[in-house]
């Protein structure tokens, strides 16, 4: 490198350049040479050259040391610690700002509290107050200093008079390679000393105010130590210290874990605690040693909410535990109390919050399920007077009673009243408890009763038991005869207005008030203002909440008791018989009218000797109870008829009617009616009517035959069974044309009891008509049945007819007798003419001619005489005719006239009365009965005639009422021809009825025939029976006396008698039965009857032995005469049975064919022909 | 086994520079490892006592110079390179 060149007038710059260029390559150079590992280069003289990287580095280094200092300076003067270096002899080296202005502040210390001064020194030669520290902190820098430790502190007081201050001197080595000695730092801590003197205040507080309270309390840091505890919890708890010092929470939690009924839900709790730290617990823990503790547990939080740790407090609740025990066995037997009482009952801490409440408060304030009270929510239910009302009450820590209002959580209103008692201890009240009570219906109930009171329906009254009266409601007033005034001036009382017999009732009555709370209502009097007395019922009832007062009813029974007096002087009257009863038997009073009814004395009565029971017949005794059990239900029973048993044993029947009194069921009234007499009556009655002089029968309303007699029975042709099976009913019997007639008369009868008598008909049971007159009336007692009387019009119907039928042909007669008398005038020149006429011609075919009108004519001309006959037959001239003769012609007239084959018979006796009559009209009679018997013998038979005299007494009269008892002759013609059937029979005598064929009769023989026998006073019938015969039979009144000594027949002929044999007569019809019995008993024998042939066998079976002789009746229902006299014959083969039939007995029927009769009676038959035929029968043996 | 000798080093340094810094780290580093209980090491900063970094013939920071055992060694670097480093020193021994 060359730089000479320049060097004259070389620029230094330019050398400075170059020779910087060389130091850059040298540099370059030696970083190779070096490779990078070295920092500088030492050249002679030892100076180092530091390369680049090294100068840079020192560079920097130099920099940040600077500002390392700087920022070190900087910080140790802000430090608010006075810091001051010292060397290893304790001078200070250097000092801080704040060093520096202490030592300004407190210049006490002087300038030599600066750098090169010893400190220690300084320290060492303190005097003052401060000089104790200052000694110790000097000896303490010097081992520092020495080494012989790492630390000095110490704290000391700086006290200036304005305040207090503390300071901290540290003390510590610094051993750098530099330097040896010590910083000295002292550091103000006032703050923290007050903080620390608070601190400690506070904590002794803190624990004074633990250790003073009840509870234990035990605060846990996070970690789980035991930061503060008081005394009370290792009481508590009985903690062993080293339990208690434990670090660790868990073994304290164990240890009181283990004290408990139910560790593991305590640990539970804690854990869960634990794991939710910002969580409150309360819980009531029972331990095993029986004490129940109440456990508290709180996060304990610092000034900034951070969690610090946790504080339990322990709670000894055993007392309040027992008494919650009590309050609850208490409230169960308030609530069982409440139950039945419906009160409620409450308990409250005072001065609260807990309340506990009864079911039934509950229920009063209608709240929600789950609702707790406290004292301000129970307050707030109270209206606002009431709300207002109570809390001054309690506030006077007095026992309260208040009615108050509230609402309910459901927002009703109600009337309550709450009750407290207050419970002390230690001076203080602990609790208020009482009874809670809806008065709500109460108040309802006490403002009916108050409109109950006003409205005046009873008479009331509030009384207390001092005997006045508080109030009353008008009606009592009224009844009482006193005024509002009276009544407010205190004028009335209760005892006052009792007459002085009552007093011992009332004082008994109130008694069971007082037990009761009411009494049962008895009867007294009260003494109006006038003086006057009125009988009353009174019933009287306290009020639950004050048993010294109470209410009354008063019922004024004056209207009772006149009722009463009139019943009595009935009862006394003995209009009827009247007795009073108990249920069970004894008859406790009666009227003289029923003594006498039952034959008893009043001595008997008094005695109590009468009762129902025995009173009534055996068999009536039922019917008396059934009775009895009826009245319970209706107030009385239906009246009923039965016997009662006198005292002389007699039996007297009663109809009695009874009923039972509305205060006392068990006792009763019966009216008795004495049904002797009527029953006499009724007997009579009975007696009428069975006596069958009447047809009577008893009917219902619906219908029903419910009795008849055996007239009555007979006329229907129904039978006894028939009637008592129910079987006759009187609407059936009736045919319907007239079921509107028997309606209007059944109005009738239900509006006058009777009916006027009216004709209708019945049917008969076999199924003919019988016309009738009935009368009926309906029972007074029992208007729903009565009684008719029915007549047999039957005869009087053929009266009627007959009657009739003589009008019409009266009528027709005289019609008849005009125009024959006509017609002969007509025929007599017809007639005349003829006889004339055949005397001119003789012409045969002429004479044929003329005969034949000749013929015709005297035809004409004899029926025109029979009809003349017939019309005159009523007049007609009336001389003695002895009949024998009439027969004996027409006996002639026939066996010259009449056919061949027909055979004659002709029976006359020797004596014949005579007859007062017109013999041609006789002989009329005769011939158009014989004529008739002819005509109906179309091939022959025999025609039998008889005449013979005839007494028609009683007897026939009763059979046939057409006829007049008397003598007669009777002629009878009989033939064996075809018969006539019944029908035929009726109207045989009608005129111009006729059974021939036109032309071959005229059909007024026989009406001709009655109409002459009518106007002789005769009689006629006939018996007929169709394809065996007719029989003719002709009484004609006899005359009077006996003429020609040819009636040697004496009438009074004595008729054979009897000997008292017992005969049995057996027939149909009662009226026959009644007469012959009459007559046989007349003419001494004894009869009985029987209306039907079973009833005649069986009476021959049980009496066979006293009947002599059975008469029989051949024609009856049912059982006619022949099988009666089979059945009597089975019994006794040997009966003597006489036959009565209206045939005779040629026309005996064939079913007797087998049996021989042997004795006959011809119906109607005289007392002669019974009583000789009886004779005739008995003479046989 | 023969004793273990003792080491003893000199380390001659430029005050903070970054070459020495890393010097003496790495020396006390293997001293430790290899040489523990057994080493001696002082540490000359040039620029405080140059005159004895010229006494021993020190030319360029950072040198170590291991006096014993013998042989004496110069090693001169920041010592970064250990195995380097241990051969020269004869290490391990």
């Amino acid at each position: 490198m060359t730089t000479k060149a320049s060097a004259a007038a070389s620029d230094p710059n330019d050398e400075i350049a170059a020779w910087a260029l060389k130091l850059q390559e040298a540099q370059q150079r030696l970083q190779e040479l070096t490779g990078g590992g070295v920092d500088s280069v030492l050249y002679a003289g030892g100076q180092s050259y530091l390369l680049q990287e090294a100068q840079e580095k020192l560079r920097q280094s130099e920099t940040s040391q600077r500002q390392l200092a700087a920022t070190m300076t900087a910080i140790l003067n802000a430090l608010p610690a006075h810091i001051a270096l010292l060397d290893a002899q304790g001078t200070i080296i250097s000092v801080n700002e704040a060093w520096v202005r202490f030592g300004v502040v407190n210049a006490l210390q002087g300038p030599d509290f600066f750098v090169d001064q010893n400190y220690v020194e300084i320290c060492e030669r303190a005097s003052g107050s401060c000089a104790e520290e200052a000694h110790a902190a000097a000896r303490g820098i010097r081992r520092v200093l020495e080494g012989e430790s790492e630390y000095f502190e110490l704290e000391y007081p700086c006290h200036s008079p304005t305040k207090k201050s503390w300071f901290q001197l540290v003390a510590t080595p610094v051993r750098s390679d530099e330097l040896r000695g010590a910083v000295v730092m002292h550091v103000d801590i006032t703050s923290r000393k007050l903080a620390e003197e608070n601190l400690l205040a506070n904590t002794a507080l803190l624990e004074a105010q633990l250790n003073s309270t009840l509870d234990g309390v035990i605060v846990i840091d996070a970690k789980g130590t035991n930061v503060l505890h008081n005394r009370r919890v290792l009481d508590l708890w009985k903690f062993p210290q080293e339990i208690i010092d434990a670090p660790e929470n868990k073994k304290r939690l164990e240890w009181m874990a283990r004290q408990m009924k139910e560790p593991q839900a305590f640990l539970e709790k804690v854990a869960w605690l634990y794991a939710h730290p910002t969580e409150t617990g309360l819980d009531e823990i029972e331990l095993v040693d029986g004490r129940c503790v109440e456990l508290y547990s709180a996060p304990v939080l610092d000034k900034k909410g951070n969690y610090y740790g946790r504080i339990w407090v322990t709670r000894d609740i055993t007392g309040r535990k027992s008494n919650e025990r009590r309050d609850i066995e208490q409230l169960g037997l308030l609530r069982m109390a409440g139950r039945v009482g419906k009160l409620g009952a409450w308990a409250a801490e005072y001065p609260g919050p807990k309340i506990i409440w009864s079911e039934e408060v509950y229920r009063i304030h209608e709240v929600e399920p789950g609702f707790k009270p406290d004292h301000e929510s129970t307050l707030s239910f109270f209206l606002p007077d009431s709300r207002a009302k109570l809390e001054a009450a309690i506030r006077s820590q007095q026992p309260y009673d208040l009615e108050l209002e509230i609402i309910t959580a459901k927002g009703n209103k109600r009337w309550v009243r709450t009750t407290s008692s207050l419970e002390w201890k230690d001076g203080k009240v602990q609790r208020l408890y009482g009874v809670f009570q809806d008065r709500t219906d109460r108040q309802q109930a006490e403002k009916r009763l108050r409109r109950l009171f006003d409205s005046n329906a009873q008479c009331v009254f509030f009384w207390n038991k001092r005997g006045e009266i508080l109030d009353a409601n008008d009606a009592f007033l009224e009844l009482m005869g006193y005024t509002r005034e009276d009544l407010n001036a205190g004028r009335i009382g209760w005892t006052a207005m009792t007459p002085p017999q009552y007093v011992e009732r009332d004082r008994r009555a109130m008694e069971e008030v007082s037990a009761e709370g009411f009494c049962k209502t008895y009867e007294k009097e009260f003494i109006r203002k006038d003086g006057s007395r009125v009988p009353i019922l009174v019933g009287a009832a306290t009020f639950e909440d004050n048993p010294d007062e109470g209410i009354c009813f008063v019922i004024d029974l004056t209207e009772r008791r006149r009722m009463e007096s009139r019943f009595r002087r009935l009862v006394d009257s003995n209009a009827q018989g009247v007795m009073f009863w108990d249920k069970a038997g004894p008859i406790i009073d009666g009227n003289n009218a029923f003594l006498r009814l039952v034959g008893y004395t009043r001595e008997d009565l008094r005695a109590k000797r009468l009762n129902w029971q025995t009173l009534t017949v055996p068999e009536d005794l039922a019917t008396a109870q059934r009775a009895l059990e009826e009245i319970p239900s209706n107030g009385s029973c239906a009246p009923f008829e039965t016997e009662w048993i006198r005292k002389d044993g007699e039996r007297v029947p009663v109809y009695l009617s009874a009923g039972s009194f509305e205060d006392d069921p068990n006792q009763g009234v019966t009216f008795a009616l004495d049904l002797s007499e009527r029953k006499k009556t009724e007997a009579r009655f009975r007696r009428l009517i069975d006596s069958n002089v009447q047809n009577v029968m008893f009917w219902n309303k619906n219908g029903k035959a419910i009795d008849a007699n055996d007239g009555f029975l007979h006329l229907i042709g129904y039978t006894r069974e028939d009637l008592q099976a129910g079987r006759i009913k009187w609407t059936e019997l009736t045919p319907p044309e007239y079921a509107e007639v028997d309606r209007r008369r059944l109005e009738e009868i239900a509006a006058k009891g009777f009916c006027a008598p009216y004709e209708k008909e019945y049917i008969r049971k076999d199924g003919s008509r019988v016309p009738v007159l009935i009368g009926s009336a309906s029972f007074e007692d029992n208007p729903d049945e009565g009684v008719v009387f029915v007549l047999d019009l039957t005869e009087r119907k053929k009266l009627e007819q007959q009657f009739l039928r003589a009008q019409r042909m009266e009528s027709i007669g005289t019609l008849a007798g005009g125009i024959a008398h006509d017609l002969n005038n007509i025929l007599a020149p017809i007639m005349m003419s003829i006889d004339v006429l055949k005397m001119t011609v003789t012409d045969p075919q002429a004479s044929s001619i003329l005969q034949t009108i000749e013929t015709s004519s005297k035809r004409g001309a004899d029926i025109v005489r029979q009809v003349l006959s017939f019309a005159r037959g009523m007049e007609g001239e009336r001389v003695e005719v002895q009949a024998k003769h009439l027969l004996k012609d027409i006996d002639a007239l026939i066996r010259d006239t009449f056919p061949k084959n027909i055979r004659r018979e002709l029976a006359i006796p020797a004596d014949l009365w005579t007859i007062l009559g017109d013999p041609t009209l006789i002989h009329q009679i005769l011939l158009n009965l014989c004529v008739n018997a002819r005509d109906a013998m179309p091939y022959g038979g025999k025609l039998s005639l008889a005449v013979e005299n005839c007494v028609l007494d009683e007897q026939y009269v009763s059979m046939n009422p057409q006829a007049k008892a008397g003598r007669y002759v009777l002629i009878s013609v009989t033939d064996t021809g075809t018969g006539m059937a019944p029908e035929i029979q009726e109207k045989i005598f009608e005129p111009f009825f006729t059974t021939k064929e036109v032309g071959k009769g005229t059909g007024l023989g026989l009406s001709t025939v009655m109409g002459i026998v009518k106007s002789h006073e005769g009689i006629i019938t006939v018996y007929s029976e169709p394809g065996k015969g007719t029989t003719f039979r002709v009484y004609l009144p006899a005359m009077e006396h006996a003429s020609g000594g040819q009636t040697k027949q004496t009438q009074s002929v004595s008729l054979p008698r009897g000997n008292g044999e017992m005969i049995l007569i057996v027939d149909d019809e009662a009226s026959v039965l009644t007469i012959t019995s009459q007559t046989l008993e007349a003419f001494g024998y004894r009869a009985i009857t029987a209306t039907d042939g079973a009833e005649a066998v069986a009476i021959y079976a049980q009496r066979q032995n006293e009947i002599a002789v059975v008469i029989t009746d051949m024609m009856m229902p049912v059982m006619d005469g022949p099988a009666t006299m089979r059945a009597l014959m089975r019994i006794d083969p040997a009966v003597k049975i006489i036959a009565a039939s209206g045939l005779s007995a040629n026309g005996s029927t064939t079913k007797i064919s087998e049996v021989a009769i042997k004795h006959f009676l011809t119906k109607p038959y005289t007392s002669a022909s019974l009583l000789k035929t009886l004779r005739m029968i008995l003479d046989e043996g | 086994m023969s004793k273990r000798p003792h080491f003893k080093f000199r380390l001659y340094v430029a005050g903070d520079s970054p070459n020495s810094t890393q010097a003496r780290a790495n020396l006390q580093t293997l001293c430790a490892t290899y040489l523990p209980d057994r080493h001696e090491i002082e540490v000359v900063d040039v620029l405080c006592d140059p005159k004895r970094a010229l006494a021993d013939g020190i030319l360029l920071t950072p040198t170590l110079i291991k006096y014993s055992p013998p042989p004496i060694r110069k090693i001169i670097g920041n010592l970064s390179q250990t195995q380097t480093v241990l051969t020269a020193l004869a290490l391990p021994d």
